[in-house]
């Protein structure tokens, strides 16, 4: 389906202005984006799963120039009172900034919903509006065996198959949209069963070969209430199990990279202030979060293959169940499943649940489902935790999913009970039929996350990284009086091993005092006391106030804030070693079992809270979010290190 | 005894790349407040890969 080469082939921009505008429409997940990105040469989302397109886009064919393409996202009527059917409307009508009014409407629709289509397509003829039509499979390896000239003539406008995404397929689409422009429309009265009666005529003939019979055992099985879950849970637990695993080596690789930057930094550079900001801030500061790039595309490339093969919708299905008793609609299955990659899209997509209280309440909660930011976070404490053991990391790893989901959909219920008290309404979702995942699809995915993070990276945390270092660097203080003494006695013994072990007492004291005595140092023991009883240290404390800006910022901040045990340690076996002032982990157990727990509660993403006001359509919202989601974590990571620490973890 | 090394030249190049960096994300925070209000429709728009306002 996406052999974009043959179709992305340049063709000689246009001289004249006189552009036909194409709106692409028809109902969700019948590939109009797939379409759309061949013939623009662009690579926006595309999936096995309905509602994946919540905006317009335009573009313009590579093969010709001098016709627009606007992508609009999929709709089931005009008047369903949905906000993509509004939207839909509103672009057609071209009451849209920066869309003009389309010329021709090219419906595209899966031959394997014709009827749902031709519903479109009846409303499209009644407003008398220009339309082509492209008839495909929706990705599928079904083989279309209909004349596309009978349809045309059965239908009363141009057919197009769509039997293979190539240069051919393109052109004829775009020839077709001309003639339909040319031939021009006129409002139709058509009869209330028009759709029906020419699906019903069309019927079964369209196919030469239908899909796979065994679709239909497999569903059965998999929407089962019990066995259906069970599946679904041991899917996402191998999904996490793989990640651990198989990222494990590249991981270490990234990581012995940057400890050999760092080094070469050091050994290039004279010794002094720029060569600790480059190597201590910049290089370990980035580096620590970089590091958790392989886990973070595999794991996206894998959601991307389940979600490719159709089975994601499936669990939307099961989750409906689930949602309804919350007092949540089933369209906020789909809002908050994105939500586990970002919740700025998640929160965007939330438009399409319709009731306005049913929406503020999933806005509220998407934050709470775990977003790729945490993964991070996640990784660092539950590597500290369940070393060399990724079946158990694993387990931790979908535990912190489920803790933050039902949390979620217990703050839901008490919103909906509450707040935003009314009835749930019911879901639908169209289920898209099984296909064989496309692997471009899933690796685009991975790059485009991948790519995301490695931003993010480069520019807030990198910022964050250099204001960190300078405030953990000064003011610099002058060597303690038992630091003095540690080195007159290194000086003064002559077994070598033992005065090199008196001087790295000596480097490691200085260090710590220097990093308490530093502004950073300060501002940490100042606001340390609230963060006391959750088991955070200053150095902790840091950053987890940093991590406010960006969940992602904690790994980096504790790189640069915390000082090594020992000269050449890599960035996490730094933090693993690391001392409080009182010479006790920083990292002991029942901090880290609080810690996750906070960061899978907090709400830590000014992002977010920007998103969240505005589709809320209050500032309040996204205020009582912030508190709301941070309270709830301060309570549950203070509650959980009292227990740990009381079964002695 | 705690100073700040202001006869370093390293420590005032190093300031003055925190202080670019923090001038940065300052610029970043505050255009992200002064974007314009919601415009009569929800519908956000994409125009050849870019964000369009």
């Amino acid at each position: 389906m996406t052999q974009h080469s043959d179709l992305a082939e340049s063709a000689p921009t246009p001289t004249d202005a006189a552009v036909l505008r194409v709106a692409l429409l028809g109902p969700p997940n019948v590939g109009k984006t797939t379409l759309f990105n061949a013939l623009c040469g662009q690579h926006h989302t595309t999936s096995n799963f309905p509602g994946t397109t919540q905006e317009a886009r335009l573009g313009q064919p590579r093969i010709d120039r001098t016709i627009e393409l606007i992508d609009l996202p999929g709709l089931y009527g005009f008047e369903d009172g949905s906000e993509e059917s509004r939207s839909c409307s509103l672009a057609i009508d071209g009451r849209i900034d920066a869309i003009q009014k389309p010329d021709v409407a090219c419906l595209v629709i899966d031959a394997a919903s014709l009827s749902r289509g031709l519903r479109l397509l009846k409303e499209l003829l009644e407003m008398g509006r220009p339309t082509c039509v492209l008839l495909g499979t929706a990705g599928r390896k079904e083989k279309l065996a209909a004349d596309p000239r009978q349809l045309t003539d059965l239908l009363g406008v141009e057919v197009v198959l769509w039997r293979d995404t190539d240069t051919e397929t393109g052109r004829k689409v775009l020839q077709a949209a001309r003639r339909a422009h040319a031939r021009g429309a006129h409002p139709q009265s058509l009869p209330p069963d028009w759709a029906s009666a020419m699906s019903k005529t069309i019927g079964n003939s369209l196919f030469e070969q239908r899909g796979d019979d065994h679709a239909d055992l497999a569903d059965s099985l998999l929407l089962h209430p019990v066995l259906g879950m069970l599946v679904f849970v041991a899917v996402m637990w191998a999904l996490f199990w793989s990640v651990f695993s198989l990222a494990a080596y590249p991981m270490d690789w990234i990581d012995l990279a940057f400890g050999y930057l760092a080094t070469q930094t050091r050994t290039l550079l004279p010794p002094g202030a720029l060569a600790d900001l480059l190597s201590d801030g910049v290089i370990a500061g980035v580096g620590a979060t970089v590091v958790f790039l392989p886990q973070i595309a595999m794991l996206f490339f894998l959601i991307s293959l389940l979600e490719e093969s159709g089975y994601l919708a499936r669990g939307a299905l099961l989750a409906d169940r689930l949602l309804r008793p919350f007092g949540l609609p089933g369209t906020a299955f789909v809002p908050l499943l994105s939500a586990h990659a970002c919740a700025i899209p998640a929160i965007v997509a939330c438009r399409s649940i319709r009731d306005v209280r049913e929406r503020v309440a999933t806005i509220l909660v998407a934050p709470f489902m775990s977003c790729s930011a945490r993964l991070p976070v996640y990784t660092l404490v539950v590597s500290f935790l369940f070393a060399d053991r990724p079946a158990l990391q694993a387990t931790a790893f979908v535990a912190c999913y489920v803790i933050g989901a039902l949390a979620g959909l217990f703050s839901a219920m008490f919103f909906r009970s509450t707040l935003l008290r009314g009835p749930a309404s019911a879901l639908a979702i169209e289920l898209p039929r099984w296909r064989v995942p496309r692997l471009t699809a899933a690796l685009r995915a991975a790059t485009v996350r991948s790519a995301a993070f490695l931003r993010k990276a480069g520019t807030t945390i990198l910022v964050m990284m250099i204001a960190l270092w300078w405030l953990s660097s000064y003011p610099n203080v002058e060597p303690s009086p038992e630091v003095l003494n540690l080195r007159e006695q290194a000086s003064q013994t002559e077994a070598p091993d033992e005065s090199a072990a008196l001087l790295a007492q000596a480097d490691q004291l200085e260090s710590r005092q220097a990093a308490r005595s530093s502004f950073m140092g300060r501002i940490g023991r100042t606001i340390q006391p609230v963060f006391a009883p959750l088991g955070y240290d200053w150095q902790v404390t840091i950053g987890v106030m940093s991590s406010f800006a960006a969940r992602e910022v904690f790994v980096s901040t504790m790189s640069v804030v915390i000082t090594g045990e020992e000269e050449g340690q890599g960035v996490v076996e730094r933090m693993r070693t690391a001392k409080r002032d009182d010479g006790s982990l920083v990292f002991d157990r029942p901090t880290l079992y609080s810690l996750l727990v906070f960061y899978v509660l907090a709400m830590q993403c000014l992002p977010t809270l920007a998103v969240t006001a505005r589709e809320a359509g209050s500032v309040r919202w996204a205020l009582f979010q912030l508190g709301w989601m941070s309270g709830l974590a301060y309570i549950a990571a203070f509650l959980t290190h009292l227990v740990v620490r009381a079964i002695g973890g | 005894m705690t100073a700040l090394p202001i006869g370093d030249w390293q420590f005032w190049v190093v300031t003055a790349v925190a202080m670019t960096a923090v001038s940065f994300g300052l610029w970043r925070i505050l255009r992200a407040i002064r974007r314009p209000k919601k415009k009569e429709t929800s519908v956000s728009l994409t125009i050849e890969r870019k964000k369009a306002r």
